[in-house]
């Protein structure tokens, strides 16, 4: 079945990309770089996703694509398993800076009571 | 697309139901009985087979969805306006596959995104409202039976109001910064958001009054957070909009206020909000005085309307009623004589002739239509 954002969806993905250049998403073994003023983005992600993994790819995807983006390049990385090792083997990220992202990213979410339940 | 798609874009085309543009064109084609009577037939048809899951996995990769919304629109100007939940399947299948084409294209048509996002809150509601409507049908009517379903299908309703809400605050507040083909487009989308969550809010307030009496207190009371917690929100995010876009937009939203005012005075504890104040807004939303363009005035009915029953439920606002009823009379010849006009003229000289009004047939007739 066909993934269908709801308005909130499209509100809250809209106020967390907003001035972003980059969105790590660990659930989906992605991460998204933009290029706001042209509405594209460019999406590094784990070549091997668990469906689970791919339905929370393909929930973000969708909603980028609704909001008006477009994808210029997609970049299946081989030999990860997740964000994290994403982040470490392709942007030589260290263990720390991993960490210190992974903290940003949720104090930066723009709060949704969904994410409470 | 299938043959069957070719089939109805090249029906579409053929029969000037689309114009150049790929939107829907005048009525014309309307006025010729057997074209009318084909769209009816291939939107239900189309409709009955989208119902059949088989039919969907296999289409919705290829479906032309533009089409198909298309076909659903012009199956509504020829359907009554309480009988759009019947395209409710059309319009969703297209959404649906415009959604998982778009998917695999890496690029979506946001307008029309938005376009089906408006058409099936029209469709949800309709069709929950009729669903309700079935209920009141049993015999003898079973009240517990009408009141179970009356708290799904308001619970259903506000749910879809409120993603219509932040639907609109998503255009409205932060439309700039999403990839709109123009300006224009934008704001026709949050034009037509606006009305409907306007006239969504009327339809459930004119519904509420029809079915409280049949509610037990715990179901009011659940029903009384409902609709306060949607409606304040439908009101406070409308506002800065609907004041300044338009004439039309502003009569609309100050007749919220007084439909609000008065349902939450008669039928909660609003009993702190004094019959003048409540006056004072419906008098404002009939904007009397004003030069308006017909329909414009048309858009007053409602509240002259609600105007001239509130006094008539306020003895002491016997004066006030003379002028109620000469103002509605005023308003009904200036008024253009479009959608709902007849309903608004029978329902008006009802209340001027002291004749009773069915809250059924009230709700009925002016859930759906502005």
């Amino acid at each position: 079945m066909t993934y269908i954002p709801t308005a909130q969806d499209l509100y809250w993905t809209l106020q967390n990309i907003d001035q972003k250049k980059s969105w790590g998403i660990p659930s989906a073994g992605s991460i998204y770089f933009f290029d706001h003023s042209n509405y594209r983005f460019k999406v590094y992600t784990v070549a091997e996703k668990s469906e689970k993994a791919m339905n929370f790819f393909t929930g973000t995807y969708t909603n980028l694509l609704l909001l008006g983006y477009t994808e210029s390049s997609r970049i299946l990385c081989p030999g990860v398993k997740s964000t994290k090792e994403l982040l470490v083997n392709f942007f030589q990220y260290s263990d720390d800076e991993v960490e210190r992202a992974y903290v940003k990213g949720i104090e930066m979410r723009p709060e949704d009571p969904r994410f409470d339940e | 697309m299938s043959s069957t798609d070719g089939d109805l874009a090249d029906f579409l085309i053929g029969h000037n139901i689309i114009d150049d543009r790929n939107g829907l064109a005048n009525f014309d084609w309307a006025q010729d009985e057997n074209i009318g009577n084909e769209v009816y037939r291939r939107g239900l048809a189309l409709s009955m087979n989208i119902l059949n899951e088989e039919y969907r996995n296999d289409n919705e990769a290829s479906a032309d969805f533009k089409s198909i919304k298309l076909l659903a629109i012009a199956c509504l100007q020829l359907l009554p306006k309480h009988e759009a939940h019947l395209m409710d399947p059309l319009f969703r299948f297209a959404h649906s596959a415009f959604v998982n084409q778009s998917s695999h294209a890496g690029v979506a048509d946001i307008e029309f995104d938005h376009q089906c996002r408006n058409l099936l809150l029209q469709t949800e509601l309709c069709q929950s409202y009729n669903a309700l409507r079935s209920s009141m049908n049993e015999t003898p009517p079973m009240e517990e039976l009408i009141a179970g379903v009356f708290m799904i299908h308001a619970k259903t309703c506000f749910d879809r109001i409120s993603d219509s809400i932040t639907g609109f605050r998503l255009l409205y507040e932060h439309g700039e910064k999403m990839n709109f083909q123009s300006s224009e487009s934008k704001d026709d989308l949050i034009f037509e958001k606006a009305l409907q969550i306007s006239q969504s809010i009327r339809g459930m307030i004119l519904q509420i009054e029809t079915v409280l009496p049949l509610l037990q207190s715990d179901q009011i009371k659940e029903i009384l957070e409902m609709a306060q917690t949607t409606i304040t929100s439908a009101l406070e995010n409308l506002h800065p909009y609907m004041i300044e876009k338009n004439s039309l937009t502003f009569i609309l939203q100050q007749t919220s206020f007084a439909q609000v005012g008065m349902f939450f005075r008669k039928f909660f504890d609003g009993s702190n909000l004094g019959i003048n104040s409540v006056m004072d807004q419906l008098n404002r939303a009939c904007l009397d005085g004003e030069v308006l363009e017909p329909q414009d005035k048309y858009a007053t009915l409602f509240a002259q309307f609600l105007r001239l029953r509130f006094c008539q439920q306020h003895p002491e606002l016997e004066q006030e009623e003379t002028n109620a009823i000469h103002q509605s009379q005023k308003a009904l010849e200036e008024a253009m004589k479009m959608r709902s006009y007849n309903s608004y003229d029978d329902f008006l000289n009802r209340l001027i002739n002291n004749e009773p009004i069915n809250s059924i047939q009230l709700s009925d007739e002016l859930s759906f239509s502005i």
